[in-house]
């Protein structure tokens, strides 16, 4: 099978949730669809940012499962999000960031 | 053939913009609907669970080859297994066990027939190893061991700390059949001033700067002679969640080392010092593996698990039955020493008896535990089981463990269950 060919199948697959069978052949080959996002990152300010600048590498579960976290703490994040994981966004970003995280699950103001 | 999660795109670029449609889409399918992580407080619909610490709600959802298990995040996959599976058995299911993967861009799509394993770096012969390469010319070792995430139990850290936020579902335990990495090396041969060796799977960063996920032990411990990369588990093949064609095994030491779809092993003569070694999974250097909040102190990457054991049959919160023996059975494990003995209490550790030891699979195994106790109407009782393994570590009594990472939780956890 060539790469299109899985690619088109993917992308034909790509819209189903959950549970699907992996396709095996001869053992070798294991193929699974990976179900979409099961949360989305909601409404908020500056929501399109998060959504585009955190969406890219992980799901908003990532910042919905976290204990609520202080100002502090969220703009710690963003910033590590960006100097060690190398999120594509510059400094200017990091406010707007941390006031939509603090508007999803801040503590304090 | 490898396809990966994002296999129609061929740049860094396309990717993120391949995600962001893709994310996008899933905000147009659920942006309207109620999301449970807004229902604070709500009712819990059949497929949610509520983890016993704020933020707790989790779906359950079923993953290809994977019965319904607690969802964390969905992209990277990270999936935990609810204690109950624990109680069926000293073995966890293949379609049980949890999974953590740290980097979205992951093949979906794996030829184990070409899927290959490269041995270079300070080696005289560098080898291109198949899993059939893996399966006939090395002999096959079979160990039962518990694999078990850095950040299990995070979540019961007090204060909180951000990351990973599992309870106590973030292990397993699998009868992991491979080749020695021991002997893999050895074919190779290692260079006099061999130090290290750097272990790097096939999950992939999506933004370019992101490092990727590489670990690395010493040589010491990556010739030891129960070290596998392990291509079978529990006598089927790993299901692709959990690394399939082969994941590296390290017994007694935390499932961070255990390289999911193994496919560079790279000797090198220096203490890597790569991102995923020296900041992230390090723990603090005392013994205790413990400090104040806001103290800075010394740390050391994470490695050996501590003792560990746990009440399976019976939920935090339950109900039990009056006037009647109850059997009240868990599971207990640490690092390698294997378990000596469990003791039990009903009364929140003021008495204890001696537990029954179920069958032993091995000293990295998880080890089955049984007790007695026969509960009186209207009574209520703090059920707690304390493991001590071979060399008479036993698991933390009183405060428990902190450290900014939220690593090493082993304190004596309580279920408390009342009779009516």
């Amino acid at each position: 099978m060539t790469r299109v060919t899985l690619a088109l199948l993917a992308t034909a697959v790509a819209g189903l949730v959950a549970c699907a069978t992996p396709v095996a052949s001869a053992d070798n080959v294991v193929s699974i669809t990976l179900p979409e996002d099961h949360q989305s990152y909601k409404d908020g300010p500056n929501a399109d940012a998060a959504r585009t600048y955190c969406g890219i590498c992980h799901a908003a579960d990532y910042v919905y499962m976290q204990p609520p976290l202080t100002r502090a703490q969220w703009d710690a994040e963003v910033k590590k999000m960006k100097t060690v994981f190398g999120a594509p966004y510059g400094d200017d970003m990091i406010k707007p960031l941390t006031d939509y995280l603090m508007s999803q699950n801040g503590k304090g103001s | 053939m490898t396809t990966r999660r994002d296999e129609s795109a061929d740049t860094p670029v396309e990717r993120i913009d391949q995600l962001r449609r893709r994310l996008m889409k899933a905000v147009g399918v659920l942006g309207g609907a109620s999301l449970f992580a807004g229902r604070i407080g709500g009712a819990l619909a059949a497929d949610e669970v509520m983890l016993p610490f704020a933020n707790g709600r989790r779906a359950l959802v079923a993953y290809p080859q994977k019965r319904p298990l607690i969802l964390m995040t969905s992209r990277p996959v990270q999936l935990e297994t609810p204690m109950s599976v624990f109680d069926e058995g000293a073995i966890t299911a293949n379609d049980a066990f949890f999974v953590r993967w740290h980097l979205a861009d992951m093949p979906i799509t794996l030829d184990a027939s070409k899927f290959t394993l490269k041995v270079h770096g300070r080696v005289k012969t560098p080898l291109a190893l198949k899993r059939e390469d893996l399966q006939k010319n090395f002999e096959p070792v079979e160990i039962t061991a518990v694999c078990q995430c850095s950040g299990n139990s995070r979540g019961f850290f007090e204060p909180r700390v951000p990351g990973g936020e599992w309870a106590n579902g973030a292990m397993g335990n699998a009868v992991w059949k491979g080749a020695r990495l021991k002997d893999i090396l050895d074919k190779a041969g290692l260079e006099a001033d061999a130090v290290q060796v750097r272990l790097n799977g096939a999950e992939g960063p999506v933004a370019p700067g992101t490092p990727d996920f590489v670990k690395a032990i010493d040589v010491d411990l990556a010739r030891h002679p129960d070290v596998l990369v392990a291509y079978s588990m529990n006598g089927q093949d790993l299901p692709l969640l959990n690394g399939f064609p082969f994941r590296l095994i390290v017994p007694g030491y935390f499932a961070t080392y255990w390289t999911k779809m193994l496919d560079d092993v790279e000797v090198i003569n220096k203490v890597d010092d790569n991102f995923w070694m020296k900041t992230a999974y390090r723990i603090p250097a005392d013994p205790s593996g413990s400090q104040e909040p806001g103290q800075t102190v010394k740390t050391v990457p994470i490695n050996r698990m501590t003792v560990r054991s746990f009440v399976t049959s019976v939920a935090d919160g339950a109900k039990v039955p009056a006037g009647r023996p109850l059997t009240v059975r868990g599971i207990a494990f640490d690092s390698g020493y294997g378990i000596r003995q469990v003791l039990f209490s009903t009364d929140g550790g003021r008495n204890w008896s001696q537990a029954r030891l179920g069958k032993d699979y091995g000293k990295y195994s998880f080890r089955q535990w049984e007790a007695n106790v026969t509960p009186a109407a209207g009574q209520s009782y703090a059920l707690q089981s304390l493991a001590i393994n071979g060399i008479g570590e036993s698991q933390r009594i009183g405060t428990a463990v902190w450290n900014p990472g939220g690593y090493l939780r082993n304190t004596v956890e309580t279920v408390r269950v009342s009779a009516g």
